[in-house]
């Protein structure tokens, strides 16, 4: 009895070793990259079919069941022939969505003729319940590099985050660590749209000399040079203003269906301003 | 033997916690389903087997996760030691013992998240919310899933440690 405590002891003080030397290795160096992507590799086509089923299957199970209860009722080989006619149904209803969510593409980059993009599927959304990212099936052998601002037809998704050969870890705008300089197309007041625990969004620093109003869309205001300017990120739907405060929060409705992306568009040529030479000239000052 | 069996059951649970889990989510919280396999092994077996299996379910987790690589081994391999402490014999005498660890078990994983993530990665996540509105019902989840799991791991346990009989 002692001896296996014991033994249980030894793994668990090897286990936690492991961990923690894989969890500070991958902080500092890009080491593990190249084995990160090759456990992505053969990962990739297994989750995106996952996460198609499961998108088809919340999609169609409503239209699907009233036709089965008659089925049911009526002979076996009607009933083989329609499932046969819906399961095609269904391909036919995911290639009809993929065709306007491309053409809408299509229609934005037309508008957008010196953005180089790339087009991913979503094939993972992330394991935390504290962090909203998500994994495409597109990495840095298809030009994506940390940093990419990453849309849909419809407005701001996020940014790259982290790259593997074939794959990328995208940030999502309604993730608690991001940040996004906006500017409110109305009021014309700049400010801060960051994302909350709960997946929403919140435009804060906004001027309280500002006249915000319900349904003014919010767009990136290209300073600071993470994201080009003027992609729609939300919709103001509430504004919270205090008497002496310097500044006014508002509440967005995000434009994008962050809970059913399933293809996005990676930004590939541009490169956001980097600033850490500030970073570096505040860390001298403070020595 | 037993890692043979658990990896691939880890991939598969980690797979489905980033595919189809997030899909089907009550109050914003869903099920740790890789955690609550490894706490499903660990109330089975006393020995080492459930670390084994929550530590390579957190390297599987983090590569699906923008949450650095490691994190969730190092919080789960402490957390399935603790709920290993407890004789398979004791949770068979007692069924309210694998609910309670799981509780006990989701809440400590959840703080540690939070915390870690706090520290490692500089994210700016309340504590407090965290823990009502997805930590608290993750747990409940998570506790009302260990023990139709439990069922169906418990066959699985007999196959791989059948027991041994003196002649």
């Amino acid at each position: 009895m002692q001896r296996r405590e014991n033994r249980r002891l030894i793994t668990l003080a090897a286990l936690v070793l492991i961990a923690g030397l894989i969890l500070v290795a991958g902080q500092r160096s890009a080491a593990l990259r190249p084995l990160i992507s090759a456990v992505m590799a053969p990962l990739q086509p297994v989750a995106r079919l996952l996460t198609g089923g499961a998108d088809a299957l919340t999609a169609d199970t409503e239209a699907r069941a009233p036709d089965y209860q008659t089925l049911l009722e009526r002979n076996r080989e009607l009933e083989r022939k329609l499932a046969e006619i819906q399961v095609e149904i269904v391909g036919l209803r995911e290639i009809e969505q993929d065709y306007y969510r491309l053409s809408a593409l299509a229609n934005y980059l037309t508008r957008h003729p010196d953005q180089s993009v790339v087009t991913g599927d979503v094939i993972a959304r992330d394991t935390s319940s504290y962090l909203r990212w998500i994994i495409i099936n597109r990495g840095a052998r298809d030009g994506i590099r940390p940093g990419n601002p990453v849309i849909t037809e419809l407005g701001l998704v996020g940014r790259v985050e982290q790259i593997a050969a074939g794959s990328a870890w995208i940030r999502l705008a309604i993730d608690q660590g991001s940040a996004v300089n906006a500017r409110l197309q109305d009021a014309r007041a700049d400010g801060t749209v960051t994302g909350q625990l709960q997946g929403n969004l919140r435009m804060e620093l906004i001027p309280q000399a500002a006249v915000v109003s319900e349904g003014d869309l919010a767009l990136t205001s290209g300073l600071g040079g993470t994201f080009p300017a003027d992609i729609v990120i939300g919709q103001v739907t509430s504004v919270r203003s205090q008497q002496g405060a310097l500044f006014q929060e508002a509440e967005l409705r995000p434009i994008v269906d962050f809970d059913n992306l399933e293809l996005v568009t990676v930004i590939t040529n541009f490169t956001p301003a980097d600033v850490r030479i500030f970073e570096d000239v505040i860390e001298g000052e403070g020595q | 033997m037993s890692l043979q069996v658990g990896i691939p059951l880890m991939l598969v649970a980690a797979l489905l916690q980033a595919t189809v889990l997030p899909q089907i989510t009550v109050l914003g919280a869903r099920p740790d389903l890789v955690l609550v396999v490894a706490l499903a092994w660990s109330t089975l077996d006393a020995d080492r087997e459930g670390m084994a299996w929550a530590f390579a379910g957190g390297l599987l987790l983090d590569l699906l996760s923008g949450a650095p690589l490691g994190l969730s081994s190092l919080l789960m391999v402490p957390i399935t030691w603790v709920v290993g402490l407890s004789e398979a014999q004791v949770y068979r005498d007692n069924a309210l013992l694998p609910l309670l660890l799981t509780a006990g078990g989701s809440l400590a994983y959840h703080v540690g998240s939070v915390l870690l993530l706090r520290s490692v990665l500089g994210e700016p996540i309340p504590l407090g919310e965290a823990l009502l509105s997805v930590a608290l019902p993750s747990m409940v989840f998570n506790v009302l899933l260990i023990l139709p799991l439990l069922r169906v791991l418990e066959r699985w346990y007999a196959r791989l440690h059948p027991r041994r009989v003196a002649i």
